[in-house]
This record gives structure tokens, sequence and C-alpha cells, in this order.
């Protein structure tokens, strides 16, 4: 006992934990396929807000149509139903109505005969087959044959074979036990070939027998007899045939009272047991609609009730009846949703799009704003009165920004401008003291001549340089300014050196920044060629040269004043320089530099160690390429090249902008880069 | 493509899909496709044929199909059936039912028709060539079984007498396998008995001349018709004679025999179920139209002995007299 106990328990322990796990598998197992179609779900629902709206007002559209497709299809599928049972009806009533007729006509040839002819006549001494003959022939469509027997079977009259076959024993047929047994009654029997006369034709005809008993007058005694109608059955057929025309698949079949089949559609398949009826159940059915499964098939099944007869008429409304026009009738409902279905997604489609295209544009806008393209006129402003405001309010925002931003720009560019105004106000006096010093030393040295002339040209000299406060002039200003410098240092050097202007005279009527040559030549002067013995041939050359700019602003620049550019690309791409520049050289083949000298040359923090004896401000330079850069930009200025005892270069390289009142106007204000860029912005575009 | 085009897009293909099977269902619901089934029998006109044929109404109706009861005169040529038989094909027939006139050397008939379209033997087989798409197969009774039992109706009527009479047969179409069974079934069953046979005419155009002269020669006491030609030949000429003695046994199906058992002139017949026949042909191959991948199936019909007692009792009331919808 305690072993079983234990065993029991050792079970169950062993058992517990094994489910536990098994059970947060499970577990595991169902939170990850939730979560995989959570995922799925998130996946393949719509983020943007047109499909938001596209979806939420298709799932409410489907949900709608389908509400709306059920409950039609349901009305429908009933009313179809309810409308063929009131069809099925009413061709009952009118078939009970036809066969009633028909079987009245035939009672009323049997009561004619018996009533009118067989009660009058002895039949010992007259014979009925005149009558019975006239009678026949009266309603000979619906009779196959008229005969009259006694009670021993005997033939005492027929029509039209007056004769029976051999050896035919009637007593045993069923229409005349039936009469036997119920006298008073008309007896309708069942569908059977007559068995009663041997036809030449060979015809045997199939029969619906009506019989009754009747009184004969056989001498002065009464005796029984039998009175057979025999009605042609292919009459009822037809009769049934009429009202069985229907396709579907329902049918209506007669059966009597006990439900032997009189008539069925399928007769010959139901005797060869192909097909099968439950028409002794159903015979058996009050009048009305009752509902059945038969063989495993729902059915309806209408009920009516002859009279006189007991027979049944049935009608049979199988479910597969309704099959073919319910699947139609499916198929159209499922075809005329899914049309509204799609019309209904096309709307959705639309009106979706009316809603978020404003919307779109406005993120569009607000995308464009991202990357950098801050232009007020290019957000959206449109669509319903709330994307508008937005719209509205984010315009107002960025001329806002814009103007906030070009207030920088405008300040930073002041604040450029001021620097260059210092850097030009460092040159002035520097240039001012060594020209000075040199018409002293003139005046010094007895050369009024050579003074007058030296104050001639500085004159000349500051009247460049004032140029009416501009900082902007022409190339052929500056360069007249440089030839009245180097005249005056010519005649204080007493013609040590040469110098050389190899002016491209097309660049002359391009815009610089004034007073750019002058402190170049000043120092090729003083670290040059200013102390060479004249035999030495010192000589400072000064070359301008110009490359033609063929982009947008320059070019019509270029146009305007009626010059074509020349093409000296490949000049310009071997020394690194852009199209539409001009270089001046300053050249001199004095006493050059070391590299780490020519190096720093133009750095501003640099200290020359050994520099013996400092000439000038020693500034010039520095001066230069920082007005040239602040003004045009950094990939302009100055470059220097130089080779102990061999000489120096001094490259000065700026933009060639036609010098005219708007270029002039744009380079005073200091908004050259800006409008160069934005000019270029115009070209991409 | 975005999350709108995504999710729309397969929605909107697959409503077009569902419109598409809507209209092709509706269409196809309302035009549902009938085929049309030839039949090809000798003498298409008889009365013998007059079962078979309600049989194939019936079975035609019920399964949709357009029945072509071709209207034929006495057909004892394969050729002429065959051309019959091309001529139905070539006129849109989807399948045919036909009695052939001849059972062997007609493979090469039979595997071009089944070739194109499904065929049902009624009646008798054939020699044919192997069948691997079922395409042809034969509905017919034990034909074997028949001559049996017309040979047992014979045997059970005379008894030891039998030894004595005198047996003249028309044994039907011999160029059948059909009646080939039959016959050998009818002289297995009476073998016994050793009756003897004086005379046995195959059927053709001219058996009834041949009857005559080979009757008169020798005298039969017995005459057995083994289809329903046979017999109605015999008891054309029999009947018409209303001399002699001579008793009637066979098969047959038609009125007229019916009659002449009705009337005592005919002892027994054996009756094949020609409207089993008709019926079980037509639905069969129905069901191989409506399904090609299905093989048409052997199939054998059943048969009662019919005499003048039993004539109008129910079973064989249903059997002999269908009620022709």
């Amino acid at each position: 006992m305690d072993d079983n106990v234990s065993f029991n328990q050792t079970e169950m322990n062993v058992g517990a934990p094994k489910s536990e796990k098994e059970a947060m598998e499970r577990d595991k197992l169902v939170k990850a396929s939730l979560k995989k179609t959570g995922k799925l779900f998130y996946k393949y629902m719509p983020h943007d807000i047109q499909g938001t709206i596209l979806m939420t007002f298709t799932i409410v559209s489907f949900t709608l149509l389908m509400i709306l497709g059920i409950v039609l299809y349901t009305l429908f599928a009933r009313r179809m139903n309810t409308s063929s049972i009131e069809t099925t009806e009413q061709l009952m009533k009118q078939s009970v109505v036809n066969l009633e007729d028909y079987l009245l006509s035939m009672r009323r040839i049997s009561d004619a005969m018996y009533y009118d002819v067989i009660k009058n006549t002895d039949i010992a001494e007259d014979s009925v087959d005149n009558e019975m003959n006239l009678i026949y022939e009266a309603h000979k469509d619906n009779l196959v044959s008229f005969s009259l027997f006694l009670n021993d079977g005997r033939l005492i009259s027929a029509t039209p074979i007056a004769t029976v076959k051999e050896d035919l024993d009637v007593t045993s047929q069923v229409w005349f036990t039936s009469a036997i047994e119920k006298m008073e009654n008309l007896h309708f029997s069942t569908p059977h070939v007559e068995n009663l006369f041997l036809d030449p034709a060979f015809k045997y005809s199939w029969v619906v027998s009506l019989s009754r008993a009747v009184e004969l007058t056989e001498g002065s005694n009464p005796t029984l007899g039998v009175l057979l109608v025999d009605m042609n059955y292919s009459t009822i057929k037809q009769m049934m045939e009429r009202i069985n025309n229907d396709s579907t698949g329902q049918y209506v079949y007669l059966t009597d009272s006990s439900g032997n089949i009189i008539y069925h559609p399928k007769q010959m398949q139901l005797n060869y047991e192909i097909i099968r009826e439950n028409n002794v159940n159903e015979a058996h059915y009050t009048d009305g609609l009752h509902e059945e499964v038969f063989h495993g098939e729902h059915r309806q099944v209408i009920v009516d009730s002859i009279s006189y007869t007991g027979w049944k008429l049935i009608a049979v409304l199988p479910e597969s009846a309704y099959q073919l026009d319910i699947s139609n009738m499916r198929f159209l409902v499922i075809l005329l949703l899914s049309c509204a279905l799609l019309i209904m997604i096309f709307i959705n489609r639309i009106i979706s799009s009316r809603i978020s295209l404003p919307l779109n544009l406005l993120n569009k806008s607000i995308r464009n704003m991202e990357n950098g393209d801050m232009y007020p006129e290019d957000i959206y402003v449109g669509g319903t009165q709330e994307v508008e405001h937005l719209g509205r309010t984010l315009r107002h925002s960025i001329e806002r920004i814009n103007q906030l931003m070009d207030d920088i720009v405008i300040k930073q560019e002041e604040k450029r401008k001021s620097e260059m105004d210092a850097l030009q106000s460092q040159i002035n006096p520097h240039f001012l003291y060594n020209t000075l010093d040199s018409i002293v030393w003139m005046i010094e040295g007895g050369h009024n001549k050579d003074a007058v002339f030296m104050v001639t040209q500085l004159a000349s000299l500051f009247r460049i340089s004032l140029s009416r406060g501009k900082n902007i002039i022409s190339l052929e200003q500056e360069i007249r300014h440089a030839e009245n410098y180097m005249n005056i240092q010519k005649v204080r050097y007493k013609n040590v050196f040469n110098v050389v202007f190899d002016i491209d005279e097309k660049i002359k009527n391009y815009s610089t920044i004034k007073l750019i040559i002058q402190p170049i030549l000043e120092n090729a002067i003083y670290y040059g060629v200013g102390d060479m013995d004249p035999d030495d041939g010192g000589e400072i050359r000064i070359c301008a040269r110009f490359v033609p700019d063929i982009s947008g602003f320059l070019t019509i620049s270029h146009e305007e004043n009626g010059e074509k550019p020349t093409d000296g690309k490949d000049t310009f791409e071997k020394e690194g320089l852009s199209e539409g520049d001009i270089v001046i050289d300053i050249i001199d083949n004095g006493y050059g530099m070391p590299p780490e000298v020519c190096e720093n040359l133009l750095n501003e923090d640099y200290e020359p160690k050994n520099t013996a004896v400092k000439h000038g401000s020693g500034v010039g330079l520095v001066n230069v390429n920082n007005r040239i850069r602040l003004r045009f930009g950094e990939q302009y200025g100055l470059t220097a090249e130089s080779e102990p005892d061999e000489g120096t270069r001094i490259t000065i390289h700026i933009p060639a902008i036609p010098f005219n009142e708007e270029n002039q106007k744009i380079l005073e204000s200091g908004h050259y880069r800006t409008l160069r860029s934005k000019e270029n912005n115009g070209d991409k575009a | 493509m975005n999350d709108d085009h995504e999710i729309i897009l397969p929605l909107v293909i697959g409503i077009f899909i569902v419109i598409l099977f809507c209209v092709v269902m509706l269409i196809k619901g309302t035009n549902t496709e009938v085929y049309k089934v030839s039949v090809i029998v000798s003498n298409s006109t008889s009365d013998r044929w007059v079962n078979f044929k309600a049989g194939l109404e019936q079975a035609a109706n019920d399964n949709n199909i357009r029945l072509d009861y071709v209207y034929t005169d006495y057909i004892d040529n394969i050729y002429t059936e065959a051309s019959i038989i091309n001529d139905e094909i070539s006129q849109g027939a989807n399948g045919i039912i036909a009695d052939f006139c001849l059972s062997e050397g007609v493979e090469d008939v039979v595997d071009s028709i089944s070739a194109r379209v499904p065929i049902m033997l009624v009646e008798t087989d054939v020699k044919a060539g192997a069948d691997i798409r079922g395409n042809h197969a034969t509905v017919m009774p034990d034909n074997y079984a028949i001559g049996r039992a017309i040979g047992n109706e014979v045997v059970i009527d005379y008894g030891e007498s039998l030894k004595e009479m005198k047996v003249g047969i028309v044994a039907g179409n011999q160029n059948q396998y059909a009646m080939q069974e039959r016959l050998r079934g009818f002289l297995d069953a009476t073998g016994k008995m050793s009756p003897e046979v004086v005379w046995c005419i195959s059927e053709n155009r001219y058996t009834e001349d041949e009857l005559v002269k080979t009757s008169e020669k020798k005298s039969a006491d017995i005459v057995v018709g083994l289809d329903n030609n046979s017999m109605e030949t015999a008891v054309d000429y029999f009947v018409a004679k209303k001399g002699g003695d001579v008793r009637l046994y066979g098969s047959g199906c038609s009125k007229k025999l019916i009659y002449y058992i009705d009337s005592g002139e005919v002892e027994s017949m054996i009756v094949p179920d020609d409207f089993r026949m008709g019926y079980q042909s037509m639905s069969d191959l129905a069901i191989k139209l409506q399904n090609r991948t299905s093989a048409l199936m052997d199939r054998e019909v059943g048969y009662s002995i019919v005499n003048k007692e039993n004539l109008f009792a129910g079973d064989n009331q249903q059997m002999l007299f269908p009620i022709v919808q």
C-alpha cells in the first residue's frame, strides 16, 4: 500500500514539472506567434495619412457592403422561396381543378351509362352496345375502352373491341374486386396495362380503370354487374406533364390515397429503383406545405387532395431546385458588391487624396526646407482651412527666418566691409609715407624736374587712389596707378631697373579692387631689384592676362560690353585656375628668397627671423591677399613663387568681372559671393 | 510604391479576379454545356427498340444530354455503320451509342471512333484493342444466360420428350458475339436432352426466304428465335402458316411478340432489360463526357422470362410496357 502511494507520488512529481515546462513552452510559442502577427499587422498597416484614411474608409465600406449584401441575399432568397411556393401552390390548385374536372367528366360518363342506359335496359332482351358505343365515340379521346361485365365475369358489352381474351378471368382483376367489394362507390384504379382485349394492332394501353358495381336487369331478375370505364392514362399523363415542365428540379406527382404512384415524371426511374420517392409518407401528409428531409436532402412538399378519389397531388421542391437560381443570385450579389467595393475604393481614394494631398504638399515643402530650400514662395498654402492656416503660418515663419538670416548676412557683410576698410586705411599711410619719402629725397637732391614729375605722378596716383571713395575700379585705372607708382619709383631709384608692362588690352574693362598691384611692385622694388646695380639689368615685369568665362552672369556681361572673350582655357587649367579669371603676374629678377620664406610670404602670422633690413611696412602682400579673398572669395588672392638669385613671381588672381556700374555696385556692397552663388544656382536650375 | 499602393493594389486585383470569376460563373451557369450523343442501331424505327429508346431518353433528360437517335435502315455492313457514326461525329456528336452488326475484325473501327469520342456499345460486345483511356465499353445482357434460359424453357416444357423433338433455330446475327453466345447457351441448356437441331439459320436480309426454304425442307417441332428479329420472322412465318404444331420460344421485346405471347402463339420469351440497357449506356456516357478522366466500364443488364401467365404481373408490366415520357 505504501509502495503504491509512493509510486503514485513519484509519478506526479515527475509529471508536474514536465507539464509546467510544456505549458511554458506553449505560452512562449503563443507569445512568439502573437508578436509575429503583430509585426506583420504593423508592417502591412498604412503609415501615411492617405493610406490610413483609405484603409479605414475601405474597411468601413466593405463591412457595410457585406452587411447589405447578406441582408439583400437573405431577403432575395426568402422572397424567391416564398414566390416559388406561391407559384407552385397556384399551379397545384389549377391542376387539382383540372384533374377534378377530368375525373368528374369520367364519372359522368359512367353515370350516364349506368343511369341512362343500363338502368333502363333488360340485358336479356336488349343490347347496350349502341349506347355504349355512342358514349365511347363521344369521349374516345379520353377513353380506351368501355365495358360491362356480369358479376361472374362474363362480358355483356364492350367497345371498341367487342370480345375479351380467351380464358380471361376478370373477376381476379383489381378493378373488378374493388367494385364488388364496395358497391356504393366508384373506384379509380392505379395505372395499369389494360388486360381485357386482344388488339390485332399489337396495342397495349396504360389505363386508369373507373369501375362501379351496377344493378342489371336480366329478364325479371335483378343481378349485379360491373361497369368499367378504362380511362386513357395518357390524358392524365399529359395534364401532369404540362405542370412538370420546370427545369429547376421541382416536380409534381400524383398518388392514390395509399401512396401508390399514379403519375410521376420519373416513373421509369422509380420502377427501376434508379431514384426513390417518399410517396407513401407524403400521401399521408395533410394538405398544405410540409418540410422534410428525404435521403439527406432537405425539401419542401406541397400536398393537395383530389376530391372524391382521395388522390393526392404532391409537389416537391427540393433545396437543389433553388440552388441554380440561388447560386446565380449569390454570384450576382458578389459581383454587385465587388463592383460597389471597387467603386468605393476609387471614391475613397479620391476623398483620402483630397484630404491628404494638401498635408502631403505641406509635408513636402517642409522636407524641402530640411534640405535647405528656404524659399517662402515654395511653401504650399492651400487645401482645407486648417492646412491652409498651417501653410500660411509656416510661410510667415520662413519669411521671418529668411529675414533674420539676411540681417545676419548683411551684418556679417558690413563687418567684413569694415574690416576691408580698415585694411584699406592700413595701406594708405604706408604708401604715402614711402612716396613722400621719395619726393623729399628728390627735392633734397635738387632734382626739381623729377620732383615735379613725381608730384604729378603722385597726384594722378592719389586721384586713382581716391576714386571718389570707391574701392572697385577698372583694371585700366589700376594699371595706370601702377604705372604712376613705377614712374615715381624709377625716378627715385635712378632707373637701376626696368619696368615692363605686358597688359592684355581686353582686361582693362574688367573690375578690380584698387591698389592691389602697387604694394606688390613696392615689395618687388624693396626686396628684389631696388638694391641691384644698374649693370645687373634688374627688371620688373607686369603681365596681365584674361580667360573668358562661359557661365551665365559674366558671359552676359561680356556680351553687354560687346566683347568676345578669348579662349585661354588650356593655360588656366594648367595653372589650376578656373575659367573667367584674370591673373596679373608681377615678376622680378631680383634676389629672390628661400622657399621657406616664400611659402610664408602670405602668412599673416609669419615673422621672418633673419630679415636684416625691412623696407616698408611689410604688410602689403598680406593686406592685398586678404582684401582679394574677402571681396571675391577664398579661391582668389595671391600666389608667390621665388628662387634665390633668380627672382620672384607674385600672381594676383581675381575673377573677371566686367567693369560697369551695376557690377561695381554689387562688388562695392560686398555681396559679390552671394550674387555669384545665386547666379550659379540659377544656371543649374 | 508607397503604403497606399501596397495595400490597395492587391485588393483591387483581388476584386477584379472576384468580378471575373462571378461573371464567368454567371455566364457558365446560364449556358451549361449540353453534350450531344448519337445513337446508331440497326433498323432504328423497329418496335424492338422502344424500351431501349425510352431508357435513352430518360437518361438523356436526367443528364442534360441532347439525344440524336439516328434514323437507320437494316444495317448488316460494318462500313455502312462506321460511315454513319463518322458522319455523326463530324456533325458534332460528343459520344456514340451503337449496336455493331459485326463483332470480329472491327478493332480499327472501334479504335478510330474511340480515339475521337467515347463510344458505348450495346447488345453485343466486339473484339477491340486495349482501351487505356476507357473510351469504349459495352452494355449488354448476359447473352449466354439468355441462351440458356431459352433452352431451359424448352426443357421445362418438354422434359424427356425433348429428345425426340426437332428444333429449328433462327439464330440471330451470328456475326455478333452476343448471338453466338446465345446459341451456345441454348445448345448447352438443351444438350442433355440432345434434341435434333434440324436447322439453324443466321439472320440476314433474306432470313424470311431462307426460313421458308429450310423449314419446308425439314420441318421442326420447336422453333427458337434468339433475338427479336429472328423471333418476329419465325412468328410471322409460323403464325401465318397456321398448319403445324410448331411451338415458338425465344428472346425479344417488341409489342408484336408480346401480343403473340398474350395470344398464346409464343410459349415463352426471354425479355432483355432494354430500358436499363438504354438508360445505363446513356448515363455512363454522360458521366464520361462530363468527366473526361473517368473510364467507361462494361455493364450487364438483366432479363426476364415472360409467358402468358406472368405477362401482366407488376414487374413485367413495367418492363414490357414502359411509360414513355
